[in-house]
């Protein structure tokens, strides 16, 4: 597992399933789908994103394919920090 | 008439237009109509007949609304629930109303056959499937000319169950038809829930001319959105204070431009000026309606022409066609030109009271009026300002929250001892959710615990966004929680945690 999504698996964890750990959250579950987060939470996880991995989301980043499950967040914060 | 009579016409009469698009696909009205004759054959198989209720368990998508024409067609009454609602409260609902049949999505995945197994329904529609099908014991039949009950929640925190008849709803369609001059050139793009009022309404409206319902279902993403709107080129958006406000602050709508758009509705609760002013100015090409309603009144009670928006700074508008308000002062009098009092309404649009609930029904429509315990005044030409609410319901999204009702999940947990429950302002969601617990022994449980309680028990726009644990709630002498001291606590813990956002 990447530093990444280590991290990203314990925001998503203390903030989205408060410590719910029985939530198994596979790394391609769409967060539209399993309706963990709501549109603040989106917005919330964009502020984390870009204070813990010191990246810069812009606002037309805020696609499901960037953002929409763990795997997505981790390619895309790997691509921004190319 | 009733409503499925209205919608069957609008099939018949263009088969070949586009009824909705959902996930890239089309449905016409011809294909919408074999949907429809689909789901009958389920209820049919599962013996649902006339006066019977039906849930529908499922998100905005060509499914939902053949479920709802053919619970119609079939006589009965439509009980639709959202699809994040949490099973224990969709069987505290199944129960409340009698339901005898429940149609679910398969996107809907947080529930299994055994938790709805002893809450007497007769039958189960699943992936267009009838499982569970057992013989009909009796149940309470509905009457004749109810349509659906839509659940609120109550300020007592026990949920509300509005009853509305093929008569409302015909009515209020009618209205805002005529205000919105919709045709059968018209779309929509479709974010807000069809099993609320203002989404009903913007479904019932289409449906009723042979407009296309463009569905998108979650606010996410708001490109998505936008995206969307601008390819299939959509004349009307419907939304609240919050939708608006994630467009504008969090997309970048001034690179898109939506020439097709030529009208925006605003409901929901008060859109604040400032957001107003920008919402004009990026969609300067669209007709922006503000309006104001209920549930209980089937939706619409007010609208603003868009003309008067100057003119009329602040107002809700005046009552839509068919509508009638007044103003009543404290004492029960009538109130005079800019006095402020409780705004009470009638017309064939307010619902016949609440599902087997005589006394709160009482409580809310007297002599034929619809009281809706909000504050407001009348100017000289008949156009109403609200001023507040009268109650200490939560306005959070789209949604109306009962701050009871969550402070009765967070007593459920065992180290929770008091729970105060209130709105905080917030730029986004208009109010968000805080509570204030005290706990039964100094640091049994954390505010993460709490949370975590919350998110199993409630439904996700009903759960607060902060739990602040502290020694004692502040009381009035006589014992009542304080909800305005609650308010201050809430928002210096907000403040003092909110993270630094861009």
């Amino acid at each position: 597992m990447s530093s990444i999504e280590t991290e990203l698996r314990k925001y998503i964890l203390d903030k989205l399933l408060f410590g719910r750990t029985e939530v198994a959250l596979s790394g391609d579950a769409s967060f539209l789908e399993s309706g963990i987060i709501d549109s603040t939470g989106v917005l919330e996880l964009v502020s984390f994103l870009e204070e813990q991995f010191q990246v810069k989301v812009e606002d037309e980043d805020l696609i499901p394919a960037n953002l929409d499950s763990i795997n997505a967040i981790v390619r895309y914060v790997e691509k921004k920090r190319k | 008439m009733r409503v499925e009579t209205v919608i069957a016409q609008t099939m018949d009469s263009w088969p070949h237009k586009v009824a909705v698009v959902y996930k890239g696909r089309q449905w016409t009205y011809g294909g919408l109509r074999d949907l429809v004759a689909t789901v009958k054959s389920r209820l049919s198989e599962g013996g649902f007949t006339e006066g019977d209720r039906a849930i529908l368990w499922m998100e905005n998508s060509p499914d939902y609304i053949a479920s709802y024409v053919a619970v119609l067609q079939a006589g009965g009454v439509v009980v639709a629930i959202h699809p994040q609602v949490p099973v224990a409260e969709v069987v505290r609902i199944i129960r409340h109303v009698g339901a005898t049949g429940l149609i679910a999505s398969s996107a809907v995945k947080h529930w299994t056959i055994d938790d709805v197994n002893s809450v007497g329904l007769r039958f189960i529609v699943k992936d267009d499937q009838v499982i569970g099908c057992r013989q009909g014991e009796s149940t309470i039949k509905s009457p004749a000319d109810l349509a659906q009950i839509i659940y609120t929640s109550g300020s007592t925190g026990q949920p509300k169950g509005v009853m509305l008849t093929h008569r409302n709803l015909m009515a209020n369609t009618k209205s805002i038809l005529e205000y919105l001059q919709l045709t059968s050139d018209d779309s929509a793009m479709a974010v807000l829930p069809f099993m609320y009022a203002y989404g009903n309404s913007v479904m019932l409206t289409h449906l009723f001319v042979g407009g296309t319902l463009v569905i998108e279902n979650s606010f996410l993403y708001p490109h998505v959105i936008l995206e969307s709107m601008m390819r299939e080129k959509v004349t009307g958006f419907s939304g609240v204070a919050t939708t608006y406000a994630i467009m504008l602050n969090h997309s970048s709508l001034k690179s898109y431009s939506f020439p097709a758009l030529r009208y925006l509705t605003h409901a929901g609760g008060p859109m604040p000026s400032e957001l107003l002013i920008r919402v004009r100015s990026v969609f300067s090409g669209a007709r922006l309606f503000i309006m104001y309603g209920q549930t209980e009144a089937s939706a619409r009670l007010t609208y603003l022409p868009p003309d008067l928006l100057d003119v009329k700074k602040g107002s809700a508008g005046r009552a839509i066609p068919g509508v009638t308000l007044k103003i009543v002062k404290e004492g029960g009098a009538e109130a005079g030109v800019g006095e402020v009092g409780e705004v009470y309404a009638s017309g064939d649009n307010i619902m016949q009271g609440y599902w087997q609930d005589p006394h709160t029904t009482a409580d809310a429509l007297r002599d034929g009026w619809l009281r809706t315990g909000d504050l407001g005044r009348l100017d000289e030409d008949g156009y109403l300002t609200i001023e507040g609410r009268n109650s200490e319901m939560i306005k959070s999204g789209a949604y109306r929250i009962s701050p009871v009702e969550i402070e009765e999940v967070l007593l459920q947990h065992p180290q929770v001892h008091e729970a105060g429950v209130v709105g905080v302002d917030d730029p986004i969601l208009g109010q968000k959710i805080c509570a204030v617990v005290t706990l039964k022994s100094a640091g049994c449980a954390t505010d993460q615990e709490l949370l975590a309680h919350c998110a199993q028990g409630l439904v996700q726009y009903k759960r607060p966004k902060s739990i602040i644990v502290v020694d004692a709630l502040p009381k009035s002498p006589s014992g009542k929680v304080l909800r305005q001291n609650l308010r201050e606590i809430s928002l210096r813990a907000v403040q003092s945690s909110a993270p630094v956002t861009s």
